[in-house]
């Protein structure tokens, strides 16, 4: 009910209440905290964007180090399977694995074997006749141990002459 | 925050200049010290059109007289003028109206000087309601004049009736009807309360003579109806507080008028705080 009722004839500057000079502390002291607020967040947002920098720089690194490494890597890796091979597929078990295969009237006329992430062959056979050729390649094409069978130029005058290329793919 | 800090109040009126100040929290004021110096008849007159400071030496040296009494005269002070300077109206201001400007535009053009010579205030009330007061600048110069010569610094004009009703209004009165007597010197304040609410503000000259206590009796009755208009009157709780507010309780209470002073002050005090309206500015 006070008020600050005031009949002058100059209204006079009135001084500030202490409760005004209280709410203009608070709100310069808010201010101050704000301003820090400020400050603080924004020194926070440049450690993150370098974080963010320095992360991305590691990551590249790291994608060039991987990259490098696949790159060394398919050589060995091709040369490693190439030696395991050798060993557990030497030729004489592919070829007592393939002569396993053959009728009796089949011979084996030539065999070349290339060794690298698979084995593959190169086989020359001759039958006596067309039906113990015939038999072979569907032994050969149903037999685990063998595939990709692609019959060669073949040449058939009473019996068969014919060359064929497999890969041998051993017992698993 | 600010009712702590002491306040220094001067007041004028026909018989004299009075000063107070006044520490403590709303409610529990105490008056830390007083001064008063009597005015010859005459040296200043309470009058809303003419000029009041009729002999302005003797006014101004009351006036340094007691502000050097009161906290060594430094610091700001309240300068109250008297009762019967203003022209007062109690309004209804409408939502989302500036109080003050509401008042200004009712009250003026029913002025008996240029709109622009008014200043206008209002105390603010209960239920959206203003008691606007007018006063003429020419008025108002006169006294801050003999203020600035005094050496007071003026941080405000108030009027004592206006000060008194600050306190006043303060103070819970429920639902029934009340009557707020507020006395000056030459003139006095009759403000009646109805349902919480105060329904009517009137002034009027003071009738020296014994035969006062009567006709004021007469005039609180008869305001007290005119508030009550038509309700529930019965007897109003009458509070008075101005110069002579004691002795015409006291002679109320002889023809068996219940009444009683508008308030009381902690601290030492000369005479009676309820003799004090204009102490009302510190109380509220």
């Amino acid at each position: 009910m006070r008020g600050d009722r005031d009949f002058s004839s100059r209204p006079r500057r009135r001084r500030p209440a202490p409760a005004d000079l209280g709410l203009l502390g608070v709100g310069l002291l808010t201010l101050v905290v704000a301003g820090y607020a400020t400050g603080t967040s924004w020194a926070d947002l440049k450690r993150a964007r370098q974080h963010v920098v320095d992360v991305r720089r590691q990551s590249e690194a790291a994608q060039a180090r991987l990259r490098a490494l696949e790159s060394r890597s398919a050589p060995t890796a091709a040369l490693a399977t190439q030696a395991l091979l050798s060993e557990e597929a030497a030729p004489p078990r592919v070829l007592a694995d393939l002569s396993g295969l053959m009728p009796a009237d089949v011979k084996l006329e030539s065999m070349s074997l290339t060794y690298g992430e698979a084995i593959a062959i190169q086989m020359q056979v001759s039958s006596r006749s067309a039906g113990s050729y015939d038999a072979f390649l569907q032994r050969l094409e149903g037999s685990p141990l063998f595939d990709d069978v692609v019959p060669g130029e073949e040449t058939r005058d009473g019996g068969v002459s014919a060359s064929i290329t497999a890969r041998y793919r051993g017992p698993r | 925050m600010r009712a702590l800090r002491t306040r220094v109040l001067v007041a004028v009126d026909a018989s004299g200049v009075a000063a107070a100040a006044v520490s403590g929290g709303v409610g529990t004021p105490r008056v830390r010290s007083f001064a008063r110096a009597p005015l010859e008849p005459g040296a200043l007159v309470p009058d809303p059109l003419e000029a009041n400071v009729a002999r302005r030496g003797e006014v101004e040296a009351a006036l340094a007289q007691v502000a050097a009494a009161v906290e060594g005269g430094r610091g700001p002070v309240s300068l109250i003028l008297p009762d019967g300077v203003a022209r007062t109206v109690l309004l209804d201001v409408p939502a989302g109206v500036e109080a003050r400007e509401f008042a200004r535009y009712r009250v003026a053009p029913g002025l008996p000087y240029a709109p622009d010579e008014a200043l206008v205030d209002v105390l603010a009330l209960e239920g959206g309601r203003v008691l606007a007061a007018a006063v003429r600048r020419s008025v108002i110069e006169g006294y801050e004049a003999a203020a600035a010569a005094a050496g007071l610094e003026v941080d405000r004009l108030d009027l004592a009736p206006l000060a008194a009703l600050s306190a006043l209004a303060r103070d819970p009165r429920g639902t029934a009807p009340s009557v707020d007597v507020i006395l000056g010197d030459r003139a006095l304040s009759l403000a009646a309360w109805h349902g919480g609410v105060m329904r009517l503000f009137r002034t009027r000259l003071r009738e020296a003579g014994e035969a006062e206590a009567g006709w004021l009796a007469r005039e609180v009755d008869r305001t007290a109806a005119q508030a009550a208009s038509g309700g529930n009157g019965g007897p109003p709780r009458i509070r008075a507080v101005g110069p002579g507010a004691l002795a015409l309780l006291q002679a109320w209470e002889d023809e068996g008028r219940r009444a009683e002073p508008g308030w009381t002050a902690e601290g030492t005090l000369p005479v009676e705080a309820a003799e004090l309206a204009w102490l009302g500015g510190a109380l509220a």
